[in-house]
């Protein structure tokens, strides 16, 4: 009687399981996606889309801009900047961020970090998409990195590369490991390797501007080799870059008179730019007390549109940047230009310079520009760069490698509030200190 | 206030119940399935106290079958006519045995006595089942309907606070969260929420829904050996709610209940704020300096035309020789006493009503029982403009079928809410902004320099001038939900003692926000203008259309759960065993999506395209682009849990009883193997009557229990991942996006192949006792619970790609006593009941792998310290101000020091002052209810000790104190001398920031939050039931006061110390009515 009734039991127990397990299959009911729009990234789409996050992966570190001196803050103006780093930035003081943390040295490492997600991803695959895809994430991890290494750490000399710190260099994907900053030579080693894969890599085909191209790669190899004086093969580099275009706007063409002179740069909107890049949203460059150094507009002549075309000048006497940021064709001539004239072939170097020039000059007014030996060729390229490249984050990298070369020293000086700041060449606050978070977390060394 | 029945409303919460009711009559109607040619004994088994037993055992003369009594106490069987003996007996009762005729269906109550007439037999329900009090083996609390109507109020978790030991309402946390804590926190970032069980099913919809009145009962399970039946989300304990039923053969009952509240308007006067005239003096000096200098020739300069200060548009009057020095210093005069808050707490906040009006009714024939209940709540917010409105219906259903082999339970739940925001939402920074005129006439407050604006409008653009008291009018933003929860059990009795379960739940949420902003707004207004393109000819393009905007935001939620359970519940002898296993699923999906409509009409439901790609230079700032906000979005969420659970209780004699359940529970969690979705938990207890033993002879002590438990909870953050997981935006995301034309995605999760759920191990000690017949009882817990493998974030080096990064970090151990004792000295025409609750516990972490930089105790930011509470509060030394120059100062190698980089980054921890736990060591409370006759009052005093807390104080920033505008401002250090008054700082010479951080956070700030709060009051009169008094007989009347006030602090100040930060609930009174037909 007692087994029959739990046979029974059994019978009827197993037939409710039954009816209930009915519902699907365990595995497929636990594999139901959380939230729509989430994703592991897998596919070329998603680590497409990983790179294509515009608001992050184009972003350039911008305290050089502060600290650069092409912008001058009118008395009591930093009452208006809020953020402690740009304040510290902006007055040279030796401990500028005050603790608070310092998004450009935060932000290129979570570029780094979505490079390495995305080089992770493509492990093992050979689709050309793929190809593209690694070259892609291998050019913003060693855009990351030079940036990091343009604002914390010396400027690159060749004598002095292996003892002078570098930056963490992570590879990986995983946030746990920590990585030591290692040697300024490593820091320049890793960023060269990534780019020149990236070169092999990329193609020339059109795309937006967030997205590098070979062109794109092979002109941030071009910036990278001047900054470490190796100009002869940054002018190769260039002019591999200037053949496929050179095309420049000419600023006659250009309508002045409001802040956005130049159509939108995205997707493609601007012929001369190779590589989109925008600034860190630092207030500094929102600020209304912000001008445009006098003494850089007083370097433009009367015949240079740059001084209207660039900048946008109010009635109440105020000027405002309206020119556009990223890797362009300008900057490659101006490279091509300075390799040629330090390899003592003034003629082609200016030339060059003639080439940018005559797009930058009121057309009426058009009058080469003449040097007559290799000084003063050099005095009117740097100025050219100095006019040109303005806002580009170039003008603090340009600084710490021609004081560090020595024959181009200037001192920085700049006056707030009846004070006078000073920066000689060679001064440690040339090299921007690591933030204290970051210390604090991963005990690097700082500088 | 919108007509709540407008249209759809009325048929949404009446239409699907037609259809549902017509079901109901028809199982009402139909025959009870006792077979033809007997007849029906129905016995009603109960204790003496009249609570009906369940499982109580029934043997008949010659009928082989045993039966047993259901949930109701009633056991129904089919006779032949004739003479029988019956026996009934139940565990921890006296048996009983009688003879009985039978010659038609009868209805007969059986009482059994308690054996020595002091088990406990208060029935307690898990979710899952319905356990006598006598056999538990874990740590339960129990509030019942009448602790429940003892406060008043449309929500119903508040009628927790103060009734149940180990249960805190954490208030200083200011967070969208329920806030509720079971025995302390067990994890430091996953969800924090106790579960909340409704009717057996986790409840996962808005708790405003439920209406209070319906409610018999909340059962609180605090340790493992009651809750890990809820395995993987009871990690912070558990809270069963019960709605009402009707009872088995009671007849119609009705009952009703209503009460109004009113609370005053909010103190805006209670956060000490800097006044008028300090504010005006910064002010001055600001614009003296320049401050202002920016804004003011940004729009001279015509790059963007941004209202200044009302004060800095004055001095530049004067300072361009506008205005003369009389009326400068006029003008000036009046701001310095004009006060914001007043005209706030005049115009913008109001006292608050809420009106609730309850019915029910319910009964029950032989063969089953219903409930029904309704409830209608409407509220009049402080806030002016906001209000919401609930119409909420419950029903419950009852029926036994097939000779009582099968019961079948049918319940509904539907509630429409209607929540309406039309408050201006409008603040002022300005300590003298002024709303309306000495006579009531709304004033404009820039928001554009009045220039600027009057060209604008000069040149076609529409008004721009920004009124808030004559905005907010035309506010309307409701939002409407209805809330649905059918379920349905069918219970088979398959063998003696041996029934089948399923049950089934289908829960869902529908709710519509629509914001509708009017043509006349100055939301419309604002954004029309922005976007104006003037173009040659002088004429105005309008890519943002005239007419109205609506935002409409739909969600739909649906969960549906089934269940099959098989219980068991065996008798032999001294033995008895019950256990329960089962198999659960359940589904539930959330859709949502949002959109925008331009250029509406709402005359005709019309809207005008626009071009969402289209750039357009912005009209009020001469840098920006613009592109037209796109706000299309779907999106949905999914959840899916499998359970397996068991649960059995063997108890010997009735006086020893073992406990044990297990459950594993998998989920879909994203980015792991399906192997790791699922985490197994089980519990083990006992239990021991030691007044049950012969050996027992007290005469004081009449019950004395202890009882034993050990078990695992779990808990999981269901954001983590083991992979990498990113969020996938659409182009309209981002405004780069939308020019390139391609989505893009954003890393949410970084790689965490280590993740791992979290555990709770709960050990548990508890003593029950009742003594001197039942004047003194009580319990007491004594607990320890280890939080394992606690996920929390940890700050890390921006180096790794991450700043933030969530584990499993932390270890915690928590020691705690939860203490109950009820006193009932008198019973008779005068009576007393205290009921004196106790909390305490301890909380520290034990281990923790995560960040140690100290500056983050400091900061509290998620890093908790090893031996210390999770929730902690450090702080830097004080060293007094700087006699010199009034700058704060603090400890470095023992003497006074201002190098605040240094002090805010100490070398180790000794250069941090430790005060204790953020949260509340010691809680409880003391409520006394008297009774004389048809009076009744009753009080509850409830007390928090042993924690901290941090007040605010003035920042000064960049702005000399506007920073934050703190009151604090006006006691700040001056002159020489000054220390010794006060410990605010002096205004510093230059920013700097680490100064006012090491001020904010120094121990100077630091307050202790010990305190005693009289929380409420209740008074209640019945009026005797007496013939001729008609409606009147037996009306209970009451009164209720509610956050009556503190009755002492530690701290000294103003501040309540459990709303340091934001403001204290206002007093509120209350009256009602209640009647029982």
């Amino acid at each position: 009687m007692k087994i029959f009734k739990m046979m029974k039991l059994i019978k009827m127990a197993s037939l409710c399981a039954a009816m209930l397990l009915l519902g699907g299959c365990e595995k497929e009911f636990l594999e139901a996606k959380p939230k729509k729009s989430l994703l592991v990234p897998s596919t070329l789409a998603d680590m497409q889309s990983l790179l294509d996050n515009v608001s992050l992966m184009n972003l350039r570190p911008a305290l050089s801009d502060i600290a650069g001196g092409e912008f001058v803050l009118a008395d009591n103006g930093l009452l208006r900047v809020s953020t402690a780093p740009e304040k510290g930035i902006y007055l040279m003081q030796a401990d500028p961020y005050q603790g608070a943390v310092v998004a450009d040295w935060d932000k290129p490492y979570e570029q780094v970090f979505v490079a390495n997600v995305v080089l992770e991803g493509l492990d093992g695959m050979q689709t050309p998409q793929a190809k593209e895809l690694r070259g892609a994430a291998l050019f913003f991890r060693a855009r990351a990195f030079f940036g990091l290494a343009q604002h914390f750490c010396r400027a690159y000399r060749p004598a002095s590369a292996t003892q002078d710190p570098g930056i963490p260099l992570p590879l990986a994907s995983d946030v746990n490991r920590r990585y030591p900053r290692g040697s300024l030579e490593q820091s320049y080693s890793r960023i060269l390797a990534d780019l020149q894969e990236a070169v092999g890599l990329l193609g020339d085909g059109i795309r937006p501007l967030n997205r590098p191209t070979r062109r794109a790669g092979l002109a941030l190899l071009a910036r990278v080799n001047l900054q470490m004086g190796r100009f002869q093969l940054a002018g190769e580099l260039a002019g591999q870059v200037l053949e496929s275009s050179d095309a420049l706007i000419d600023f006659n063409t250009v309508r002045t008179g409001s802040f956005n002179v130049f159509p939108e740069i995205l997707p493609n909107g601007n012929a001369e730019l190779i590589f989109f890049e925008s600034r860190m949203g630092y207030g500094f460059f929102g600020n209304a007390v912000r001008r445009v150094n006098p003494g850089l507009l007083a370097i433009y002549g009367p015949q240079d549109l740059r001084r209207s075309v660039l900048f946008y000048h109010t009635a109440a006497g105020a000027a405002y940047f309206s020119g556009f940021d990223g890797l362009g064709n300008a900057e490659m001539m101006l490279i091509a230009a300075e390799s040629e004239i330090r390899a003592d072939r003034r003629e082609q170097g200016m030339a060059l310079l003639n080439r940018l020039w005559a797009n930058r000059c009121r057309s009426s007014g058009f009058e080469p520009l003449i040097a007559n030996d290799r000084s003063q060729a050099m005095a009117i390229l740097l100025a050219e760069r100095e006019r040109e490249l303005v806002w580009r984050g170039l003008r603090w990298a340009d600084l710490k490698r021609l004081n560090a070369e020595g024959t181009f020293a200037k001192v920085l000086t700049r006056t707030y509030n009846g004070v006078e700041y000073r920066l000689e060449p060679g001064d440690p606050r040339y090299v921007f200190p690591i933030p204290e978070d970051e210390i604090r977390e991963s005990g690097i060394q700082q500088n | 206030m919108t007509r709540f029945w407008e249209g759809w409303a009325f048929f949404k919460v009446f239409g699907p119940m037609l259809g549902f009711w017509f079901f109901l009559m028809a199982l009402l109607c139909w025959d009870s399935g006792v077979a033809q040619g007997q007849l029906r004994l129905e016995l009603r088994i109960g204790s003496s106290d009249g609570t009906p037993l369940e499982g109580a055992s029934v043997k008949v003369s010659g009928h082989p079958a045993g039966y047993s009594s259901d949930g109701r106490g009633s056991c129904v069987i089919g006779l032949a006519p004739g003479d029988y003996r019956l026996s009934v007996s139940h565990q921890g009762f006296a048996p009983s045995s009688l003879r009985i005729t039978i010659v038609r269906d009868t209805v007969m109550a059986v009482e059994l006595s308690e054996e020595r007439e002091m088990l406990d037999s208060v029935v307690v329900s898990t979710g899952y089942q319905q356990v006598e009090r006598s056999r538990l083996t874990g740590a339960y609390g129990v509030v019942d309907r009448k602790l429940l109507d003892r406060r008043v109020g449309a929500n119903l978790l508040e009628r927790l606070e103060d009734v149940v030991p180990g249960l805190v309402f954490n208030r200083a946390v200011p967070s969208g969260a329920t806030n509720i804590s079971v025995r302390g926190q067990s994890t430091i970032s996953a969800n924090t929420d106790p579960l909340i069980v409704l009717d057996d099913f986790p409840f996962e919809g808005d708790l405003s829904a439920i209406n209070p009145n319906d409610i018999e009962s909340v059962t609180v399970l605090k340790d493992a050996a009651a809750s890990s039946i809820w395995g993987a989300r009871a990690g912070n304990g558990v809270i069963v709610v019960r709605t009402k039923s009707g009872k088995k053969g009671s007849g119609l009952k009705l009952g009703l209940n209503t009460n109004m509240t009113i609370a005053g308007r909010p103190d805006l006067f209670y956060q000490p704020r800097m006044s008028s005239s300090d504010y005006v003096d910064v002010q001055t000096r600001l614009f003296s300096q320049g401050f202002y200098r920016a804004a003011e020739q940004s729009d001279l300069s015509n790059v963007s035309h941004f209202a200044l200060p009302e004060l800095v548009e004055l001095l530049i009057l004067g300072r361009d020789g506008k205005i003369d020095a009389a009326s400068l210093k006029a003008g000036v005069d009046r701001l310095r006493v004009s006060d914001y808050r007043e005209d706030a707490q005049r115009y913008l906040y109001r006292p608050m009503v809420n009106q609730q009006y309850a019915v029910n009714a319910s009964g029950g024939s032989d063969a089953g029982s219903f409930y029904l209940g309704l409830g209608y709540d409407r509220g009049q917010a402080t806030e002016v403009g906001n209000g919401s409105q609930r119409l909420s219906l419950t029903a419950r259903l009852e029926r036994t079928m097939l000779s009582g082999r099968l019961q079948v339970q049918l319940g509904l739940l539907r509630t429409l809410s209607l929540v309406e925001s039309n408050a201006s939402g409008f603040s002022s920074t300005a300590p003298y902004q002024r709303l309306a005129d000495g006579s009531g006439i709304p004033l404009a407050v820039p928001r554009y320099r009045q220039g600027f604006v009057d060209r604008s409008m000069e040149r076609g653009f529409l008004d721009w001038n920004y009124v808030p008291l004559a905005d907010a009018l035309l506010n309307d933003n409701t939002s409407r939900s209805v809330q649905e929860r059918y379920d349905a059990a069918g219970i088979m009795k398959l063998l003696e003692g041996l029934k089948f379960t399923a049950r089934y739940q289908f829960d869902g949420t529908g709710s519509e926000r629509r914001n509708n902003f009017d043509s006349e707004s100055y939301f419309v207004r604002n954004m029309v203008n922005t976007y104006t393109q003037p173009r040659a000819d002088g004429s105005l393009g309008r890519p943002v259309p005239l007419g109205g905007i609506l935002d409409v935001d739909l969600q739909r939620r649906w969960a549906h759960v089934l269940r099959g359970q098989l219980d068991l519940d065996r008798s032999w002898k001294a033995h008895r065993l019950t256990a329960i296993a089962g198999y659960e699923r359940r589904f539930s999906d959330t859709r949502d999506q949002g959109y925008r409509l331009y250029g509406y009409q709402g005359d005709y439901a019309t809207s005008i395209p626009v071009d969402y790609q289209g750039q357009y230079q912005s009209s009020a700032s001469a840098a920006a682009r613009l592109t037209i906000p796109y706000r299309f979005s779907t999106g949905g969420l999914a959840d899916r849990f499998l359970s397996y659970y068991a649960n059995a209780v063997y108890a010997f004699r009735g006086r020893y009883v073992l406990s044990g359940s297990a459950r594993m529970d998998k989920s879909n969690l994203f980015g792991v193997a399906t192997n790791q979705k699922g985490v197994p938990l089980y519990a083990l207890g006992a239990a021991w009557t030691v007044s049950s033993e012969p050996f027992w002879k007290s005469g004081t002590v009449e019950m004395l229990k202890l009882r034993g438990s050990f078990g695992y909870n779990g808990n999981i953050d269901r954001s983590l991942s083991a992979q990498t997981t990113a969020i996938y935006f659409p182009a309209s995301g981002d405004p780069q996006n939308l020019l390139i034309g391609s989505g893009f995605a954003r890393i949410e999760n970084p790689p965490n192949p280590q993740l791992r759920w979290e555990r709770v191990r709960t050990l548990n000690m508890g003593v029950d006792v009742s003594l001197w017949g039942g004047k003194l009882s009580g319990n007491v817990d004594l607990y320890r619970k280890d939080g394992l493998d606690l996920i929390g974030p940890t700050p890390f080096p921006g180096s790794s790609g991450v700043k933030r990064f969530t584990g499993n970090f932390a270890t915690t151990k928590t020691h705690g006593i939860d203490l109950m004792l009820v006193g009932r000295p008198f019973t008779g025409a005068f009576s007393l009941e205290s009921n004196f609750m106790f909390s305490l516990a301890r909380e520290r972490v034990v281990d923790y792998q995560g960040s140690v930089a100290l500056a983050n105790y400091v900061r509290g930011l998620g890093s908790p310290m090893a031996g210390k509470p999770l929730y902690s509060v450090f702080s830097y030394g004080w060293a007094g101000l700087d006699p010199a120059n009034g700058n704060p100062r603090g400890w470095i190698d023992g003497l006074p020091s201002v190098n605040y980089a240094a002090l805010l980054s100490p070398s180790s921890v000794d250069g941090l002052e430790y005060h204790g736990s953020r949260r509340p060591v010691v809680f409880g409370a003391w409520r006394n209810t008297f009774g004389y006759k048809g009076f009744s009052l009753s009080v509850s005093i409830s007390y928090r000790a042993g924690y901290y807390f941090r007040r605010a104080s003035v920042i000064y920033g960049n702005t000399y104190g506007l920073e934050n505008g703190h009151g604090d401002y006006a006691l700040r250090w001056i002159a020489p001398g000054d220390e010794q008054r006060t410990d605010v700082p002096s205004v510093p010479a230059a920013t700097d920031d680490r100064r006012d951080s090491f001020y904010s956070l120094s121990s100077v700030l630091v307050e202790r939050g010990d305190h005693l709060r009289l929380q409420d009051l209740n008074l209640g009169y019945t009026l005797p039931r007496m013939k001729g008094w008609g409606q009147l007989s037996g009306l209970n009347v009451y009164f209720y006061a509610n956050n009556i006030g503190l009755l002492y602090k530690k701290a000294s100040g103003s501040l309540d110390p459990d709303y340091p930060g934001g403001m204290p609930p206002v007093r509120s009174y209350a009256f009602g009515l209640r009647k029982q037909f």
